[in-house]
């Protein structure tokens, strides 16, 4: 009988352990194999992570979409730290993924105005290398973000 | 939460987008923010901020009103 707290927690970790070890985030199969798990408890975990908030699944599947704020496939967000080449989901999870990584990064995106302008912005300790005037936006209210993760 | 080259083309999305209360950040808040959200977040004892925790942080920032608001 599985433990789902510790079981979720093993999980947790075997993400984080895939990211660091090869700078990526893992598969449902890649999870299980490496856990030594079914994939069904393996995917009822993953729910179970979503929906406490610890990440974001592809909706209708078992797979990782973000372990916020490491994004599983290309975004319109890169991150360069730590010598690897990263995705986000947003701006603040670019930012996050070099926070988490205790790395500074270089964040390359784009103006998501109609311009499209590219931007980079340094991230090094406390210092921020950009364009002057550069800022970030929050479309929604704190309270709402959930409501829409991906879009938020 | 996007990046724009100037809060001019930052108030052009809102506009357009009808997002007439979305807020802007400078990239510096934004980057301690995202700092104290994510530092930990491939540790073991990771675990989500609660509300009170997130408000709080929040408000370090100066992000105090209604739009930082969790409940």
């Amino acid at each position: 009988m599985i433990d789902p707290v510790a079981f979720d927690r093993d999980v947790r970790l075997t993400v984080a352990e895939c990211i660091r070890e090869r700078g990526a985030v893992p598969s449902l199969s890649e999870l299980a194999s490496r856990m030594g798990a079914a994939d069904a408890d393996v995917a009822a975990s993953l729910g179970r992570l979503g929906a406490a908030r610890a990440l974001i699944l592809r909706p209708g599947t078992s797979e990782i979409l973000s372990f916020n704020p490491f994004a599983a496939g290309p975004t319109e967000f890169l991150v360069r730290a730590a010598g690897r080449d990263w995705s986000a989901l947003c701006a603040w999870d670019a930012f996050g993924v070099a926070a988490a990584l205790r790395a500074d990064g270089v964040v390359l995106g784009r103006c998501a105005d109609v311009c499209g302008v590219p931007l980079e912005v340094r991230l090094a300790g406390d210092a921020i290398g950009a364009i002057d005037g550069v800022v970030m936006q929050f479309a929604l209210p704190a309270r709402e973000w959930w409501k829409d993760i991906v879009f938020t | 939460m996007l990046l724009f080259r100037s809060e001019e083309h930052a108030g052009m999305w809102r506009t357009a987008r009808g997002f007439p209360d979305a807020r802007t950040l400078s990239l510096e808040t934004g980057w301690r923010l995202a700092r104290a959200w994510y530092a930990r977040k491939l540790e073991p004892d990771w675990r989500r901020h609660t509300v009170e925790e997130a408000e709080a942080l929040f408000a370090e920032l100066g992000l105090v009103d209604e739009f930082w608001r969790l409940r």
